[in-house]
């Protein structure tokens, strides 16, 4: 499995984690919203797609360059 | 290959016709309306599908780059093609069901959403002068939402970073005075399987119009029902604990400063507590999971002869995450200024009224609801002319045809038509498309045909097909007692993707000395 697919993984695998994480800990607020909201429907998304530009450029594909 | 559309998918020029393909074929209204609606109905818990909204298609594109020798179902006959056949035939009917229910929520016949929306959507793609612009629609229809929710935005005075946090400090999520279900009465349905109100404190309910009202009460622990036949503008209290059955939708105008029935306790239970049992819930995480993850796989993970390329890939996925950041919003400002959304009945069509109830009085909100119907309807256009290259490309992979290409789209779209008529939940027709892609043509994208094992592969394909349609036909007869048999016949996924995939996987393996 490549370095981006786990990676995608693992950043689907923090939401759950935060979830089910002892003290609340998806509960904790920053600048007003709580860690588990910032996570899942900011940071984790944008994550994703960074880390898929970045993963697509380690190999980029030929056809893409080509037109 | 007995028909192909005029443009097939694969001479698609430059990473944008691609870009909107894959964004298109995602970003359809029945899914993307499946957002906000899981976000209001479940709070915390809905955000994993906001999560794999975005996810699933990026992993999908960044498996299908990795392993792009390896076509879907590539030489193995009809049954790859047929999946494929069902999972677009199912994403059709979801889009043509939400026409309908857009329609009812507008006071009309299921027919009247669902025949204009089929017929101009089958104009666009087989009309060849129209078709080559349709991946246009996919930004038109992204503007058409976005404008409305910057007007919500600016109107209320409130950005979401601050609604979010007015959200989950309320105390509780109570009838406005000016609410239109306190003013004039709204219809309330049965929903996810509930066919009752549960009241949590005293509350007076008049119903608009005639009919019985059936009440269940709890006396000294004996459930009783109750009917009362009220004259036109009387009213009835119930106590807390009392239930107002709903088995068919009836219109109800509820009192002032209540709390909502169905509503969460307070924000913070909304914004930061599970409404589920902790086992349930990991089972639900893994099987929405892998059914979006594995649909993803099955529906777009599959290259084309152009390959998955960065610029389509990075354009897609703008476009998920302008998606996404627009599906937040509006659950957010649903929850914070129409918080009867939790009310039974209220179906994903309805949370089009979001900008007439922000800015109630004001002529705009109803003019923003028809804007946002607009962009809905643009992306369905999108969607539905991607799913058309989507399954040619499928043709081409697996070097087999299922019919001539105008014929087969006026068949999928006549059928579907008329499946919609009949009232059915379009998230979970979306949630059944997707299941059946992740279970019969996702292990292709991860592992391929094994080329020395013909055959296996139409094993692989027929037993994940026959388990999916199995499941979930058990799940329709009757739900098995226990979380684990109620989460498998939910997502039948779980059980046959692992099972299609295990058999390619042995396929593949050397054949010993």
């Amino acid at each position: 499995m490549s370095r981006g697919l786990l990676g995608l993984l693992l950043i689907l695998a923090g939401l759950p984690a935060l979830f089910l994480a002892p003290l609340e800990l998806g509960a904790v607020r920053i600048a007003g919203v709580s860690l588990g909201w910032w996570y899942g429907g900011v940071v984790a998304p944008l994550l994703a797609f960074v880390l898929t530009l970045v993963s697509l450029g380690v190999s980029p594909d030929d056809s893409d360059r080509s037109q | 290959m007995s028909g192909s559309p005029s443009a097939p998918a694969g001479r698609d020029q430059g990473g944008w016709r691609r870009a909107a393909r894959l964004g298109s074929v995602w970003t359809t209204p029945a899914l993307l309306l499946a957002v906000p609606t899981a976000l209001i109905a479940e709070g915390r818990d809905g955000l994993w599908l906001a999560l794999l909204f975005v996810v699933a298609p990026l992993l999908a594109s960044l498996a299908s780059a990795s392993t792009r020798g390896a076509a879907a179902g590539a030489g193995e006959g009809t049954l790859p093609v047929v999946a494929m056949l069902l999972v677009v035939g199912l994403l059709v009917w979801a889009n043509l069901s939400l026409a309908g229910d857009i329609a009812t929520w507008m006071g009309l016949p299921r027919w009247r959403g669902i025949v204009p929306a089929a017929g101009v959507a089958l104009g666009l793609m087989l009309w060849p002068a129209v078709a080559r612009h349709w991946p246009w629609l996919l930004p038109v229809g992204l503007v058409a939402l976005v404008l409305p929710l910057v007007v919500i935005v600016y109107a209320s005075h409130s950005n979401p970073i601050a609604t979010w946090s007015r959200v989950a400090s309320q105390p509780a999520f109570r009838f406005s005075a000016d609410s239109p279900w306190v003013t004039e009465g709204r219809s309330v349905g049965p929903r996810r399987g509930s066919h009752a109100l549960l009241f949590e404190e005293e509350h007076r309910v008049t119903p608009v119009g005639s009919g019985p009202l059936r009440i269940e009460v709890s006396d000294l622990g004996r459930l009783q029902v109750q009917e009362w036949t009220l004259a036109p503008g009387q009213s009835v209290t119930l106590r807390p604990g009392d239930r107002l059955q709903v088995d068919s939708p009836s219109r109800f105008k509820f009192e002032a400063d209540k709390r909502v029935p169905g509503a969460p306790v307070s924000g913070i239970a909304w914004a930061d507590s599970s409404r589920s049992p902790r086992p349930v819930t990991l089972i639900r995480l893994l099987g929405l999971g892998l059914t979006l993850v594995g649909g993803a796989l099955g529906l777009v993970g599959f290259a084309g002869p152009t390959g998955t390329a960065r610029t389509s890939v990075g354009l897609s996925g703008l476009v998920f995450l302008v998606a996404l950041g627009w599906a937040e919003c509006w659950a957010l400002y649903a929850v914070r200024w129409a918080p009867e959304f939790f009310l039974a009945g209220t179906t994903t069509a309805a949370l089009l009224e979001l900008p007439a109830l922000v800015l109630r009085g004001s002529p705009w909100g109803s003019r923003l609801a028809g804007v946002t119907l607009v962009g809905l309807f643009a992306l369905f256009l999108a969607a539905s002319a991607a799913l058309r290259k989507q399954l040619a490309v499928a043709q081409e992979q697996a070097e087999a045809g299922v019919g001539s290409d105008r014929g087969l789209w006026i068949g999928i779209f006549a059928v579907a038509a008329l499946a919609a008529l009949w009232p059915v939940e379009p998230s979970s027709l979306v949630l059944s498309s997707l299941g059946l892609a992740a279970s019969t043509r996702s292990p292709f994208v991860l592992f391929g045909t094994p080329a020395d094992r013909p055959g296996a592969g139409a094993w692989a394909a027929g037993l994940g097909l026959v388990l999916f349609l199995g499941l979930t036909a058990v799940g329709r007869l009757g739900v098995p007692v226990g979380a684990v048999a109620q989460a498998l016949v939910a997502y039948p996924a779980l059980v046959a993707a692992p099972v299609a995939a295990g058999i390619l996987r042995v396929a593949r393996r050397p054949a010993g000395p």
